[in-house]
């Protein structure tokens, strides 16, 4: 059976890549460029979910869900930082996607790069 | 009295190498032979009704001639075998994933062959499955390890058990 991929799905080829940048705790920058805005929100969520799996497989029971958020700019951070004036929910739910792609995509282009400092940050703490 | 069946479940094993092959399949067959036209196959009963065969496939354009369209339906599972360290082996094996997620629906594990490199990567990931599909998982793997090996082997029983049905 083939597999048809959805306009927001990523390759499997592209969550590998995402993968070796977490676990190696490189940042992935000019790597998330090429991916358009719906892909950044699969790719968002691909990396929060193995983020998760990191902390908790390295640090058990020391591992807390808030501190993975601390290291996230807040979306209301985000907000002002880009001047928006939309409410804020739209914003923690992608709404304007096919308004401001561009601005989703730089959020969680921001965002995924935060997750990755997490990772290294918890990588070299259980290394040391 | 019931008459005992035997019944064979196949695995496709992908990988750079041949001797990346060869070491997954030592740890995990009783016997492994290299064919005539240099691929590895290897075998291992489980029991007197189930039989493992395992194919070694490599990443050359003559494995694309590999009848995928006829075993992809009946193969249990594949593994797809990589260098960790290589860039280069790294994207093929990127190219390879995409190529059969988008043919296949096929259950399988990507390795991420570690070479007893272990120094750079904690010792608690090494054998943890990252679930990168619905299908199909990743875990780093150190091909020195008949332990690791075995890691791989229930990842993929994992996979098929969990999505199948």
């Amino acid at each position: 059976m083939r597999h048809v991929q959805k306009e927001n799905e990523i390759p499997i080829g592209v969550k590998l890549q995402l993968l070796r940048h977490l676990l190696t705790g490189t940042p992935p920058q000019s790597f998330l460029d090429n991916l358009t805005a719906a892909q950044m929100i699969a790719a968002h969520q691909f990396i929060w979910e193995k983020t998760l799996e990191i902390g908790i497989q390295l640090l058990g029971d020391k591992f807390s869900q808030s501190a993975v958020v601390k290291r996230i700019q807040s979306i209301e951070a985000y907000k002002i930082a880009a001047g928006c004036s939309e409410p804020q929910q739209r914003c923690e739910t992608n709404a304007c996607l096919d308004e401001h792609p561009e601005c989703v995509h730089r959020k969680l282009k921001l965002q995924i790069e935060n997750l990755c400092d997490f990772a290294a940050a918890t990588l070299q703490l259980v290394k040391s | 009295m019931l008459r005992s069946v035997q019944r064979t479940a196949e695995i496709v094993v992908l990988g750079p190498s041949f001797a990346l092959q060869k070491r997954l399949l030592t740890h995990l067959c009783n016997e492994v032979v290299l064919t005539r036209d240099n691929c590895a196959f290897g075998r291992t009963r489980i029991s007197n009704e189930l039989e493992l065969y395992f194919y070694g496939l490599g990443e050359s354009d003559k494995s694309k001639d590999f009848a995928w369209d006829l075993v992809a339906d009946k193969i249990l599972g594949f593994f797809l075998l990589f260098n960790w360290f290589d860039g280069a082996s790294f994207q093929k094996a990127m190219e390879t994933a995409d190529e059969l997620s988008r043919r296949f629906d096929a259950h399988g594990v990507i390795a991420g062959d570690l070479a007893e490199n272990l120094v750079p990567v904690n010792e608690k990931l090494i054998g943890y499955g990252f679930s990168i599909s619905e299908r199909i998982y990743f875990s780093l793997w150190n091909s020195a390890s008949k332990a690791s090996s075995r890691a791989l082997m229930r990842l993929l029983v994992d996979a098929v058990m969990t999505h199948t049905g």
